[in-house]
Formats: C-alpha cells, sequence, structure tokens
C-alpha cells in the first residue's frame, strides 16, 4: 500500500502534459533508405552486367570488351554524386532534409568475379512523428496519465541514412544461355537523425532502453536474374537471403534468415534518358523492433546522361512497414519527474516506419552503379 | 487508543514524502537478476521470498524502519508528554517477518542475518509518533532528510541500511503496483517536488512512496533490476505476492483523475509475475486485497458523528463533546457535500481538526481529503475486480490464492477482530491499523501472518506454526489495553 498521501488536487489535462513534456530532440527512423541502398550496391551493379550481357551494351565509365563475349565489367569502375531532397506525404513538419553524397568504386577482376565497395547517404523524413495524439504514461504504471499532442513537442526525425555495402559479384550462366549474378553482399548502415547521431532511448517491451536505432549489420545473399530484355525495356528479379549480425536494443532475440524480394524494370526512351520502377518487399532490422518490419517498397524515377560521364537522375521512393499496425511514435513514457514537477526525462515508443521522399541526383560515373 | 485525540495538522503534512532521480541504461528486461553485492542471510528450515508493496516490507504509520529508537525524543516520562517511550522499528513487526520467523525460527532483528532489508533510523518516509498525551502526531524526520535524501540514488541508498551486505529476502517495495513490481528500474521522482508544480507535481505524489523505497529494497541487485527479476534470482523455495493494493489507493488518492489499472491489464500482470517467479523454481502463493476502504484511513459519514465526538471529548469533556460531535458531523457532512456513501479521510480530519480548534471555518480539502459516495462506490467496484483478477490469474497459472479478503471482510463486518476486550476493531486507534491508519499495527500484522500460514501449511504441506496473536498483542504499542 502506498504509505504517503497526496493533497493536491490532481486533475490530468492533456495541453498542461504536452506543456510539461520535455522531449530530446530526436530519434527516426525510415523505411526505404535499404531499398535505395541495396538497389544501388546489388541490382543496380547486377542488372548492369546483365543489362550488357543481354545487350550487349557497355555501361559508362566500363572498359571496352568485344561483343559477344558477355561478362561483368573489367578493370576500375566510379561514381560520385551529390544529391538534395525533398520529403512529401504528412509529415506534420516543414523540416527540410539535409543534402547528401554517394561515393562507388568497383574493380572487376575478369568478366566473372568483380568486387564493389560502395557509400550511399539517403536521406527521409518518417511520418507520424510530428503529428497526432499519443497517450502518455508514466514509468512502472499501466494506465496513461494524460496525451500530449506531438505536433507540440520538438521533435525532428530529418534523417540521413549512411550506407556501407561490400560486394563481391559473380556470373554464372545456366545452360549457356540464362546468365545470373550472385552477390554476397555486408552492409553496414547508421544514420544521423535530427542533425546527430542515432543513439536514442526509447519504450521497448515496457522497459527504456537507450539503442543505436539504425545501425545495423547485415550478410545478404542475393541472386538476380533477367527476365526481360529488348531494345527498350530490361528488367530482374532479385531475392535474397538475408541475416541481421548486429543484434541489439529489442532486437537483441537470434533471428532467422530473411527474404526480401525486388524486381526491377526500366525503359529505355532514348540513349540517354532511362525510365525505371522497382517494386520490392524489404526486410528492416531496427534495435526497436521484436522482429524485422516488412517493407513493401516502391521506387521509380528517371535517369539523364548529359555527357558521356556525368548524368543526372530523379528517384520517388516510398514504403512502410506492413507488418505493423501503427506508424511513428505510439505513446510517450515519462521516466522521471523532476524537482520542479516535470517531466525530465522520457522515452518514446515507436512503431512501424513509413517514409516517402524525391531525391534528386547530380554525379559522374555511371548512373547505373548509383541509387535510382 | 492514546493517539485518537487531535490530528494535527502535521499529519497531512507527514504524508507528503519526497524523491529524487536516477540513471537510466540497458534494464533487465525482465530476466532474472542475481546480487551483485552482498551475500544472501541463510535460509535454514524453508527459504521464503516475499514479494510485494508496503504490507509486505512492514510499513507501519507511514514509514520503514528497521531498529527502535530509544528513547523517543518526544517521551518525557510526564503525563503531558508522548505515551510511546521508543518509536518502534516497523519492518520486524510486518507479516511477512513474522512468517520467516514462525518458519525458520529465527529471529529477523539481527542485520547481520535478518531476511528483511532493514533500514537504519530514523527510517524511510516519516514515521509518526504522537509527540504529546493529546495524541498530536509528528515525525522524527523531514521528508527530505537523513535516509530519505540517501534513498534515491543507486550509490547512496544502500547507506539507508543497518547491513548493506545482507541481501534481503523480504523485497516488498513499499509503493508499489502490480505494473511496477514488473516495470519500475529506478525512481519515478525527486526528492522535494513541490506538490502545487503541474500535473507531474500531482502525480509525483501519487508514486512518490515507491521512488523512495525501491533502491533501499534493490540495492544489492545490479542497478535497474526490477523486484520480479530480483525475487526470481533469490530462487525462493515459497514465494508469496502481495500486490495490488496501491493500484486501488493511487486511484482513490487522485481522487479519480488518474486512469484506474484495467482489471484485465492487472490480471496480464499478475500472470508474468507468477509466471517468472514458478520459472526460477519457486511455489507461489498469491494473497488477494482487503477492503480499501475499511481502513481506518477512510471514516464514513455514518460515524463522522461518533469520530467527531471522540475527537473533541478530551477538549469538551463527555457532555460538551456529545452534543458538539454531532453538531460539528452535520457541519461538515453539509459543507463537503459527503452523503451516506461519503468519507473523509485522515489527511482531511486533520486540517478540519486544526480549524475546528483555532475557531476558523471549515477549511477547504484537496485530492485524498474526500471520497464522495459515487467515489467510494467505484474504489469498492475497483476493489472487487481487483480481486476477481487476482483469483483468475491464481487459477490460469496454478498458483495458491491467500484469501485475505474473506475473513477481514468478514471481521469488519463483525465490528472487528476478537483479540481482547478492547481490541482490535478497524477504526483509527482501535488496534488493527498503526497511526496512519492504512498499515497494520503489530497485533493486524499477525493475524494476516496467520492467515499466510494457515494457507501455505495447507496447499504446500509445510508446518510453519502459527504466530501467538495474543502474545503479540500484549506488547503492542498500537493497540488500546
Amino acid at each position: 500500500m502506498a504509505k504517503a498521501m497526496t493533497r493536491r488536487p490532481f486533475s490530468l489535462l492533456a495541453p498542461l502534459f504536452a506543456c510539461a513534456l520535455t522531449l530530446a530532440p530526436v530519434w527516426a527512423w525510415a523505411d526505404d533508405g535499404t531499398a535505395e541502398a541495396l538497389n544501388a550496391a546489388l541490382v543496380m551493379p547486377a542488372g548492369s552486367a546483365l543489362r550488357d550481357i543481354m545487350a550487349q551494351a557497355v555501361p559508362v565509365g566500363a572498359p571496352k570488351r568485344p561483343l559477344n563475349s558477355p561478362g561483368l565489367p573489367v578493370g576500375i569502375t566510379y561514381t560520385l554524386d551529390a544529391s538534395i531532397a525533398y520529403p512529401y506525404g504528412n509529415t506534420g513538419t516543414s523540416a527540410e532534409l539535409p543534402g547528401g553524397v554517394d561515393a562507388v568504386l568497383g574493380y572487376g577482376i575478369n568478366k566473372h568475379h568483380r568486387i564493389q565497395a560502395g557509400y550511399y547517404e539517403f536521406q527521409e523524413y518518417p511520418v507520424d512523428f510530428n503529428s497526432g495524439t499519443v497517450p502518455i504514461y508514466l514509468q512502472g504504471l499501466s494506465s496513461p496519465v494524460g496525451t500530449a499532442n506531438l505536433s507540440s513537442l520538438p521533435i525532428d526525425v530529418a534523417t540521413k541514412n549512411k550506407i556501407l555495402t561490400l560486394v563481391s559479384q559473380n556470373l554464372f550462366t545456366i545452360g549457356g544461355k540464362l546468365p545470373l549474378i550472385f552477390s554476397p553482399t555486408y552492409l553496414a548502415r547508421t544514420a544521423n537523425i535530427g542533425g546527430h547521431g542515432d543513439i536514442e532511448t526509447l519504450e521497448i517491451d515496457g522497459f527504456p532502453q537507450t539503442i543505436h536505432l539504425r545501425s545495423t549489420e547485415e550478410y545478404i545473399l542475393p541472386l538476380t536474374v533477367p527476365f526481360l530484355a529488348s531494345p527498350r525495356f530490361f528488367g530482374t528479379l532479385t531475392a535474397a537471403a538475408q541475416w541481421n549480425v548486429n543484434l541489439n536494443g529489442g532486437n537483441a532475440a537470434p533471428n532467422h534468415a530473411q527474404i526480401f524480394e525486388l524486381l526491377y524494370l526500366e525503359y529505355r526512351a532514348s540513349r540517354s534518358t532511362t525510365f525505371f520502377v522497382q517494386p520490392s518487399r524489404l526486410v528492416q532490422y531496427f534495435a526497436l523492433d521484436p522482429y524485422p518490419e516488412y517493407v513493401p517498397t516502391l521506387l521509380f524515377g528517371v535517369s539523364h546522361r548529359f555527357t558521356k560521364f556525368t548524368f543526372v537522375q530523379m528517384v520517388g521512393s516510398t514504403g512502410g512497414a506492413s507488418n505493423r499496425s501503427q506508424f511513428g511514435i505510439t505513446s510517450i513514457t515519462c521516466q522521471q519527474i523532476g524537482p520542479g514537477g516535470q517531466c525530465v526525462s522520457s522515452a518514446p515508443a515507436v512503431s512501424g516506419l513509413h517514409a516517402s521522399q524525391v531525391q534528386i541526383q547530380f554525379g559522374i560515373g555511371s548512373p547505373s552503379v548509383i541509387p535510382l | 487508543m492514546r493517539t485518537r485525540a487531535a490530528l494535527a495538522a502535521v499529519l497531512a503534512s507527514a504524508f507528503i514524502a519526497c524523491s529524487s532521480g536516477g540513471g537510466r541504461s540497458i534494464p533487465p528486461l525482465g530476466s532474472a537478476s542475481s546480487p551483485s553485492s552482498g551475500t544472501p542471510v541463510a535460509a535454514p528450515v524453508l527459504k521464503l521470498v516475499g514479494v510485494g508493496d508496503s504490507l509486505t516490507a512492514g510499513v507501519q504509520s507511514n514509514g520503514l524502519m528497521g531498529a527502535d529508537v530509544v528513547p523517543n525524543p518526544f517521551y518525557t516520562g510526564t503525563a503531558s508528554g508522548s505515551p510511546f517511550p521508543i518509536v518502534q522499528a516497523t519492518q520486524t513487526h510486518g507479516f511477512w517477518a513474522l512468517l520467516w520467523s514462525q518458519a525458520n525460527g529465527a529471529a529477523v532483528n539481527n542485520p547481520a542475518t535478518s531476511p528483511l532489508p532493514l533500514i537504519a533510523p530514523p527510517g524511510i518516509g516519516q514515521i509518526l509518533v504522537p509527540e504529546n498525551a493529546s495524541g498530536t502526531l509528528t515525525s522524527i524526520t523531514t521528508a527530505c532528510g537523513s535516509n530519505n535524501a540517501l534513498a534515491y540514488a543507486y550509490g547512496t541508498a544502500l547507506e539507508t541500511r543497518l547491513s548493506a551486505a545482507a541481501v534481503p529476502y523480504d523485497l516488498g517495495v513499499p509503493g508499489q503496483t502490480v505494473h511496477e513490481a514488473l516495470y519500475q528500474i529506478a525512481p519515478e521522482t525527486t526528492c522535494g517536488v513541490p506538490v502545487d508544480a503541474g500535473i507531474f507535481g500531482g502525480l509525483a505524489n501519487i508514486v512518490n512512496s515507491e521512488s523512495n523505497n525501491l533502491l533501499p529494497v534493490l540495492g544489492n541487485f545490479p542497478r535497474n533490476t526490477t523486484q520480479i527479476a530480483a525475487a526470481a534470482g533469490l530462487r525462493g523455495t515459497i514465494d508469496t505476492v502481495w500486490l495490488g493494493s496501491n493500484d486501488v489507493l493511487k486511484y482513490a488518492f487522485s481522487e479519480g483523475t488518474l486512469p484506474p489499472t484495467a482489471p484485465a491489464a492487472l490480471q496480464t500482470d499478475m500472470v508474468a509475475i507468477i509466471k517468472a517467479l514458478q520459472a526460477s523454481g519457486a511455489k507461489v502463493a498469491v494473497a488477494n486485497l482487503v477492503d480499501i476502504i475499511h481502513t481506518a484511513y477512510f471514516i464514513p459519514q455514518t460515524s463522522f458523528a461518533a469520530v467527531f465526538t471522540a475527537e473533541l471529548t478530551p477538549v469538551l469533556g463527555a457532555a460538551g463533546a456529545a452534543v458538539a460531535g454531532p453538531e460539528l458531523a452535520a457541519e461538515v457532512t453539509a459543507a463537503y457535500g459527503l452523503q451516506n456513501g461519503g468519507y473523509l479521510t485522515l489527511s482531511g480530519l486533520a486540517p478540519i481538526l486544526s480549524a475546528v480548534a483555532a475557531g476558523q471555518a471549515l477549511p477547504a480539502l484537496g485530492a485524498g481529503d474526500l471520497i464522495p459516495a459515487s467515489l467510494a462506490a467505484q474504489i469498492v467496484a475497483l476493489n472487487a475486480a481487483y480481486n476477481a483478477a487476482i483469483a483468475a490469474a491464481v487459477a490460469q497459472t496454478g498458483a495458491v490464492l491467500v484469501d485475505i479478503h474473506t475473513p477481514l471482510a468478514a471481521a469488519y463486518a463483525a465490528g472487528g477482530v476478537p483479540i481482547a476486550p478492547k481490541c482490535c476493531g478497524f477504526g483509527f486507534g482501535a488496534g488493527f491499523f498503526s497511526l496512519d491508519g492504512l498499515h497494520p499495527s503489530n497485533t493486524g500484522y499477525a493475524v494476516m501472518a496467520n492467515i499466510f500460514i494457515k494457507t501455505l501449511d495447507t496447499a504446500f504441506g509445510t508446518s510453519i506454526p502459527a504466530v501467538n496473536v495474543s502474545a503479540i498483542y500484549a506488547t503492542d504499542i498500537y493497540a488500546p489495553h
């Protein structure tokens, strides 16, 4: 039984809660940054090689090789670009996204084996972090003690994902006719959120946990096969086994291999302009989740080459977790009441992630090895 | 009892405790947690582990203390001085301490061997003591003084203990709800939160008791350990669980504005608690709740005339009080809109009596001072719903139910527990409760201990001898003689 009694009127007025609550400028997640990186690191190089094989074309920046000798690009390939991005959808804020850069360096050992290292920055602003009303809890009490209007809180979830990939591409042909690319990959990701790192305190399974919110390491074993090749159209299908190899936070339980699937289709309008679309179902590992998020994602856009070595590319992307009932912040738990009677530390609970954005890239090298 | 007379305003302020903060890192996620410092005391016969709140901890008179303060600083040995020669330890008189003593044939007041987290004087909280013969209550410490200041930080909390090295088996944390036993890992408030400081200030008063007591009880375990994780780590033979009273009280003290714990949520949490303890290898006995509204802290409107008559008798004499008491009762009933079914609490009684003594008008009262009939009905319903949830959780898990509610409800209906001609009623000063009106007297705890003992002996085949309640009563400073 409580031995301390109160003599104080205790009315729970949501607006006052909102005023009393302080949240660190915070967290963000997103959903389709990995899609772009995977596309850049795996699909496009593989697609590029397959396109070359199927269409006997030669990618920009790749050494010339004889026709009728299909294979991966041999020698050094590169890409360097800078990008700007804009969120769309109901983010509930006018916050702008930071700029980013991508840098990729590949080396083809021979026509069957190639290695590639890539660094990608992908910007996004997930929804349902800056709008709506969520319940407030006090750590330890099971019933909410008030509500908070998220639009009144200083929440900044402008996110710049930073993704490193190391890929080994290997070309095989089945029956001497069907080429396919097997690309064992190591992927590491972290992010800047709201202008700082990705360390955040979240309420996970009833406890506050301080985690690296967007930092993951994964092993991926993708297999890419072409399904369409014509003078105007080209398409590939990629499926991959995927493991989270850096367990932390709510994702600390041993996990099983997951499968992601990705389809890529492009239309070459001219020698310099290509339209493309890429639906996929990604598997995302976040430290806040006890199990992966399955994220149907759609990328689409157009690339245009100004010269042999310069290009501009616009990519629209959108995706959200299909196995979560809510997006963004679902509740806020006050951890401690300070001497002034205010909540001095709090932790949000976050459910699935959803974001949509447009990215415009200006670069040199081959647009086929940079994010769509 | 001697303290029936004027309850000074200090009573109300004495109930307002304090708080302070603690750090956060990755918590144990509910898994069993072994002690990180100290050594569990030996359990020679039966390894009992106590899980609960202030009732399991052994709180009396608004505080937790493991040794007597001798002499009571307000004791003068004169007729006008405090009638209490000592400020009595509380923990060693709790039901769980009696249960352990009876099961293991061992005393519990030796700090080096006690299964209790014995708190050094002047205790944690503000232990009430009569400062004069008329029963005016005061405390021997301040809300944020001595132990109360040390209790909020993991690094200093064990300094409040008589023996920091003895890992306790009684892990009851005063003030905790069922959910808090599962999920509270650090103090929720800081010491000295002003009661007028907005919403969270008001909330702080609802949760400051557990914030003040958590670390002194669990300080031997790794930082951020919950009570349940600590209990599981002790791997008891029989674990007793008595939680839920604070879920009722927090709702009552918030005047019904704090959303109550949903009975279904309480049942879910209770199942999780029982399963966690069973997974540690323990047999689990779970007690249900007494009717909170029947404690001496809540004064029913129908008793106003008798209570005010008794309170005024020392001042006005029997004849005068016989007239003034009912008049004051009628005035209070009308002034605060309390109908039959409503309650005045002890924290509300104190300022009324002070105003009357000063010849002033009846004061404005705050939350926790008045329980309107409608709110009282909700409290009673919530109490019953929680007991149903506890019974369901017990049935769901194969644990054993310790039915405290039935015999005490019957005793309340009968006017008390017949221990002696003058003892023990359920009203303030009538013997069953200590000076805070909520926590039992030595005799009250002894009655509860025997209910536990009888259940354990029946369900688990133990042979724990019953407590000699009459012997306890004979030396009970809270019981009328």
